[in-house]
Order: structure tokens, then C-alpha cells, then sequence
């Protein structure tokens, strides 16, 4: 008895060793991982070489190193430039949870309100978000209801006379992943519902049915090795493409959008780019032909997830 | 149909706007909407979609194509115009500028005021400057309608006129050209109520535009030296106190030219004067109207404060110290003129201020020299003045 404890102790011990010795070193992986990300070209570089480590790193793609961004950005100043011009100025403010905005307040190039955004708890479960315009009339809203676990159950869009314009419905399996979702009109009328299927603990298909149960549309999702969704395409029910919304990650962040319409089209495309401590990111959307439309300039606090 | 996104697109949702949808539900709402009678149509795409969503962006676009090509033919009128305003106000959000030329066609073509509006604000948002000729001549017309709706008393259509101005102006400000500029300023002068706010709107706009004043200043007095072109220049200078990067230079700008094409005084030079003054750094490209300033017969009180502002200058304390050279030269041979005294106590005074070493040589010379003894004592003042900085 006393040699069979010692034997269990013994591979106890061997067990509990190769654990913090593969945990340790997957800790460095990430530090050296997380440092490679943050290498930014040195100042004087040539301006080519820095494309083309863009280039590069865009067709990097997924293969980078596996490693995690571990932060969530989460939005305090955005910055919208036209043209280089600043257009726009959105301010948030946050709830006592730190991730909820409780107020966005978009200013103009004066300086002036120009639109609001107030998310406000009705009830226990029901919070209503609204859009207030500068003179403080109400655009549209939306009256929410959680769950327990804080997701989403039902959502009410109202416009801005009081009118139910639509509801949203959203069923969630065992493991709390979304399972249905379904629109009405204002009259309950049911305009369509889709049906979400996991693979492995992903999302990778959505059917899409029209009221009457008749498929309408199917979404298959892509993802890379890490987990990051990486490809959305929408087909019709004759397998024709729809769209197609890529993204390419890099440890976790996201560096480039692309959304392509039926045609194959490139019809807009996003560049992310970070600040070195992260805390500032740069998105810039073209349009498919390479126009800049805008730039979006982040403010952020990272959290953990 | 904003759903925050999943947790597997955790980190995509963080850098995106807080309301942004599912690829899934985005397409599946364009496809309802697309299943929808006219009516419901309009009201999803006005409230179902974020501002910048730009998959709505897109449906918008090629919807906007096959209205006007006549896809509601049946429809009311009414219902077509509201869908179709829905539809430029989303391609404006999501900065569509190939779709301009769409957009114009309805600004121009409309008998709908509402709908011209939405139009003329789009092409503004987009950037469509190719039209902005177009939205000044509507702004233009406004303005002069004003007038003419108040005195007759039409109530309803001055309110109309002045929502289109009101568009107009915030399609001339997002398209900052400095051609715009004019209008606004007329605008400004217009009848519109103070309630309507379109004055002080095109008062904001005007300093939009006027980023690069300099540039548009020169722009102006090199086109005409006419009054209209004066009385840009005047309010300019009151824009850009404003503009509190650009101010001296602009206020220097403003002096030079003032003084130098004979333009109208007025409170303008009085703030360009001010400006000067206050500036942290010597102020250049003034001294010709400085020389100006002390050889013409402006009005003491201008004259009084260019004199003051000139230490200001590069090269102010020098131009200044030559004229008293001058005059105390004259002195000596008895020929000074009785009129010049009062402009050479104000340069001594100047000079006093001034803290500038080489400005102590005149001012000695005008203390000892054949002054009358107010000027003298002046001069006297104004070297212990010097020498205690």
C-alpha cells in the first residue's frame, strides 16, 4: 500500500512538473510573440520597406505566432477624419461594469453635440438605448431584455415618433451560444429567423429561412487556427455567393477587413493599425478602388478578457 | 438589428462602434428589406441600420439605381421620395462619392424641397465638390428670396427657404472650398431669422473654410480691389479671431494689406492691431505699411495704435527709430512740421516700451534736440523707461 502512495505521489510529482514546465514556456512563447508584434519600423526606414512589410504581413495572414492578444480595447475618444479633416468627435462614457457605454456624445467640428447615445436600465433585465438627435429628440430606440447571463433575449426598435418598427428574438443553447434568431415586424409578424451551427465549439454555418421555413440564404464562417473568424461568405440557397467579409489577425489583433459583393468585387476594404502600447488604433477604410472614405482614430483602455 | 458581436469575433468587435452588427444579421435585414413593401422598406432603412453601416451603404447605392430607374413606378409619389431620402441620407453617412452624380440628378431635378435638401447635404457629407457651384446658386437664391418672403408675408415658404439654406450652408462647410466662402459671408448678411440660426451656422462654416486664410485673403485682394473684395477682408479678420493659431499672422496679413491698398478702417484694424501686440514673436511683412502709417495722415487714434503694435514688427523698432532720426534731423534745420509732433511723441512713447536698445540713439538725439519741451520730456521718460527694462 505504502509503495503503491509512494509510486502515485511520484507521478503526481512528474505530472505536476511537466505542467509548469510547458506553461512556462508557452509564457515565454507569448512575451517574445507579443514583443515581435510590437516591432515597429525604426525611424529613417525606407518607406517601401515598410509597405512591404505590410504586404507581407498581410499575407502572413493567420501565420503568425499563435499567440494571443489577451486585452480588450474598449472606446473612451474617437476621432473621425474626412479627408484629414475632423468631421467628427465621439465621447464615451462607461457603466459601473467599465464595458457598456453609458452615453456616446458625437460632436461636430464645433464642438457641438450633434448626436447622443443613452443606454439606460428600466428594469432589472431591460435597459433602453437610445438616439437623441442635437436638440435632444429621440431618432429611434431600443428597449432590451437579458437573461440572467446578460445576453440578449429581446430587442424592441422603436423610431422616433413611438412607432415598433421591429423585434428581435435570440434563443441560446445549453453552453449559452446563440442558437436562433429571429425578426418580426411591429405586428409580431415573423419576416425571418436564422439557425446558427457549431463545429468544434464554432460558429460555422448560419441558415437563413424566410417566414414560412423556406431557406433563404446560408453563411459559412471560417476560422484560423487560434479561433479568430477569418472568413464570412453569404450564399444564396443555389450556392450562389452573396458577399464575403474577410480578416486577417495577427495575435489576436485584427490589421485588415475586406468585403466583397457578389461579383467578387472588392467594395471597401479597413487598415487597423496600433499604437506601441496599443492603446491608440488607427482604422482607415478605403473604398474597393483604393479611395480613403474615412479614418477613425481610437482612444482606448485595454482590459482583460 | 444590432447584436454585439459573438465572442469568437471579440477582438474584431472591440475596435468597431459599440452598435455595429453580425455579418449574418446585416445580410439577413437587406434581404428583408428587400422583401418588404416600400414603406417598411423606408422605415428599416432609417432606423434598423448604424449610421456608417456600410453594408446598408452599398444596398443604398444600387437601390438608389433602380428607383430612379423607375422600380416604384406604381408607387405614390410620396413613398418614392421618402425612400429615396433615406436612401441619400445613407450614402452620405457612408461617404459615397460614386454615387454623385445620382445624387445630383435628384438635387437638380426634384420639385420635392425636402428630398433637394437631403441631396444638397449627401453631396456636401460625400465631398462632391464638382457640384458645389450648384449648392452655392441655391444658397444664393435663398438668400435673395428671404428678403422678399418676409416683406410679402409668406410664412410657410420662408420657413421652407429656410430649411434649404440651412442644408445648404451645411453642404458648403463639409465641402470647405474656398469658393464657398463668399456665399456664406452673404448669407451672413441675409434676412434670415436669428432663430433659424443660419446665421450663426454660416459664421461656422466660414471659419471651416477659412483654414488657410492667408491664402484666401490673397485669393480676394488679388481679384479685386473692390469693395465686395474690402468687405471680405474685414470679415475675415473678424473670423479669425477664431482662429487663434493663425491670428497674427493673419492680423499682419490684414494690416499690411489695408494700409498698403488704401482699403476702408474699421474695427478690424483695431483687433489686427491688437493681435499684433499680443504676439509672442515679431511679426513680419508689415514694415511698408508701417512707413505708411507714419507718412500719411491717418486718424491719430489708428495711428496711435499701429504705432504701438509697430515694436511688434520685424524691423518695427528700426522703422520707427528712422522716422524720429528723420525728424529730429528736421528739427535741427528748424523745418519740422507742427502736425508731426503728435505722431513723434507717439513713436518716442513706442519706442520707451519697446525694450529694444537700438532704439536709445533717437531717443537721446530727441531729447537734446530743438523739440518743444513736451516732446523732450517725453523722449526723457521714454530713455528711462529703456533703461530700466
Amino acid at each position: 500500500m505504502a509503495k503503491r502512495l509512494a509510486w502515485l505521489l511520484l507521478a503526481a510529482c512528474l505530472i505536476f512538473t511537466a505542467c509548469t514546465t510547458t506553461s512556462s514556456q508557452k509564457k515565454e512563447t507569448a512575451q517574445k510573440g507579443f514583443t515581435e508584434a510590437k516591432e515597429q519600423p525604426k525611424k529613417g526606414q525606407a518607406k517601401d520597406k515598410k509597405a512591404k512589410e505590410q504586404e507581407k504581413e498581410q499575407e502572413q495572414q493567420s501565420a503568425d505566432t499563435g499567440i494571443k492578444f489577451t486585452k480588450i480595447h474598449i472606446p473612451l475618444k474617437e476621432i473621425k477624419k474626412e479627408n484629414g479633416q475632423i468631421t467628427s468627435t465621439s465621447v464615451y462614457t462607461y457603466g459601473q461594469d467599465k464595458l457598456t457605454p453609458e452615453r456616446i456624445e458625437i460632436y461636430n467640428i464645433h464642438n457641438e453635440l450633434i448626436e447622443l447615445v443613452v443606454n439606460e436600465k428600466i428594469e432589472v433585465h431591460t435597459e433602453r438605448k437610445s438616439y437623441l438627435d442635437k436638440d435632444n429628440n429621440i431618432i429611434r430606440y431600443y428597449v432590451i431584455t437579458r437573461n440572467e447571463a446578460g445576453k440578449i433575449e429581446e430587442q424592441l426598435l422603436f423610431n422616433g415618433s413611438n412607432k415598433l418598427i421591429a423585434i428581435e428574438e435570440y434563443d441560446y443553447d445549453d453552453s449559452g451560444r446563440t442558437s436562433e434568431w429571429r425578426v418580426y415586424n411591429g405586428n409580431e409578424k415573423l419576416l425571418s429567423y436564422n439557425v446558427y451551427t457549431y463545429k468544434n465549439g464554432r460558429n460555422t454555418r448560419v441558415d437563413s429561412f424566410s417566414s414560412n421555413g423556406i431557406l433563404s440564404e446560408y453563411f459559412i464562417n471560417e476560422f484560423d487556427k487560434n479561433g479568430n473568424l477569418i472568413c464570412e461568405s453569404a450564399y444564396d440557397k443555389d450556392d450562389n455567393l452573396l458577399a464575403q467579409h474577410r480578416s486577417i489577425f495577427r495575435n489576436g489583433l485584427i490589421y485588415r477587413e475586406e468585403f466583397q459583393g457578389e461579383d467578387k468585387k472588392l467594395q471597401w476594404y479597413i487598415n487597423y493599425t496600433y499604437s506601441e502600447q496599443y492603446l491608440k488604433v488607427l482604422k482607415t477604410t478605403y473604398s474597393g478602388d483604393g479611395r480613403e472614405l474615412e479614418q477613425l482614430e481610437q482612444s482606448c483602455l485595454l482590459f482583460d478578457r | 438589428m444590432r447584436k454585439l458581436f459573438a465572442s469568437a469575433l471579440l477582438a474584431l468587435f472591440t475596435v468597431l462602434p459599440i452598435s455595429a452588427g453580425t455579418f449574418d444579421q446585416s445580410m439577413t435585414m437587406i434581404r428583408i428589406m428587400e422583401q418588404s413593401d416600400l414603406e417598411y422598406k423606408t422605415e428599416l432603412l432609417e432606423n434598423a441600420f448604424d449610421r456608417s453601416d456600410r453594408i446598408a451603404g452599398i444596398y443604398a447605392s444600387e437601390k438608389l439605381k433602380t428607383t430612379m430607374d423607375g422600380e416604384f413606378a406604381g408607387q405614390s409619389e410620396e413613398a418614392v421620395d421618402a425612400f429615396k431620402k433615406v436612401l441619400i441620407e445613407r450614402l452620405g453617412e457612408t461617404n459615397s462619392l460614386e454615387d454623385a452624380d445620382i445624387i445630383f440628378t435628384i438635387f437638380n431635378g426634384s420639385d420635392n424641397s425636402q428630398l433637394v435638401r437631403s441631396a444638397a447635404e449627401a453631396l456636401g457629407k460625400i465631398g462632391a465638390v464638382q457640384y458645389s457651384d450648384n449648392i452655392i446658386e441655391l444658397l444664393e437664391d435663398s438668400n435673395t428670396k428671404q428678403y422678399f418672403l418676409i416683406t410679402q408675408g409668406y410664412d410657410n415658404v420662408l420657413k421652407e427657404n429656410e430649411k434649404t439654406a440651412w442644408s445648404c450652408v451645411l453642404a458648403l462647410e463639409n465641402l470647405h472650398s474656398k469658393e464657398c466662402y463668399e456665399p456664406l459671408f452673404h448669407t451672413r448678411l441675409s434676412d434670415y431669422s436669428k432663430e433659424s440660426g443660419i446665421k450663426e451656422r454660416a459664421s461656422k462654416a466660414m471659419t471651416v473654410i477659412v483654414r488657410n486664410p492667408t491664402s484666401i485673403l490673397k485669393d480676394i485682394s488679388d481679384r479685386e480691389h473692390s469693395s465686395r473684395g474690402r468687405t471680405l477682408i474685414l470679415d475675415i479678420s473678424r473670423q479669425s479671431n477664431a482662429l487663434e493659431v493663425q491670428k497674427v499672422d493673419l492680423a499682419a496679413y490684414i494690416f499690411s494689406e489695408t494700409i498698403v491698398h488704401d482699403y476702408e478702417f474699421g474695427d478690424y484694424m483695431i483687433n489686427a492691431c491688437a493681435a499684433i501686440e499680443k504676439s509672442p514673436y515679431k511679426v513680419r511683412g508689415t514694415e511698408a505699411a508701417l512707413k505708411k502709417i507714419l507718412y500719411g495722415s491717418y486718424s491719430p487714434a489708428f495711428t496711435d495704435l499701429a504705432i504701438k503694435a509697430a515694436p511688434h514688427c520685424q524691423n518695427g523698432v528700426n522703422v520707427l527709430s528712422d522716422y524720429l532720426k528723420e525728424q529730429n534731423n528736421y528739427t535741427r534745420e528748424g523745418a519740422t512740421k507742427y502736425e508731426n509732433h503728435q505722431i513723434v511723441l507717439m513713436v518716442i512713447n513706442s519706442l520707451g516700451k519697446s525694450g529694444d536698445a537700438n532704439a536709445a540713439d533717437q531717443l537721446i538725439v530727441a531729447r537734446d534736440a530743438g523739440w518743444p519741451p513736451e516732446i523732450k520730456q517725453a523722449a526723457d521718460a521714454a530713455l528711462n523707461n529703456l533703461l530700466s527694462k
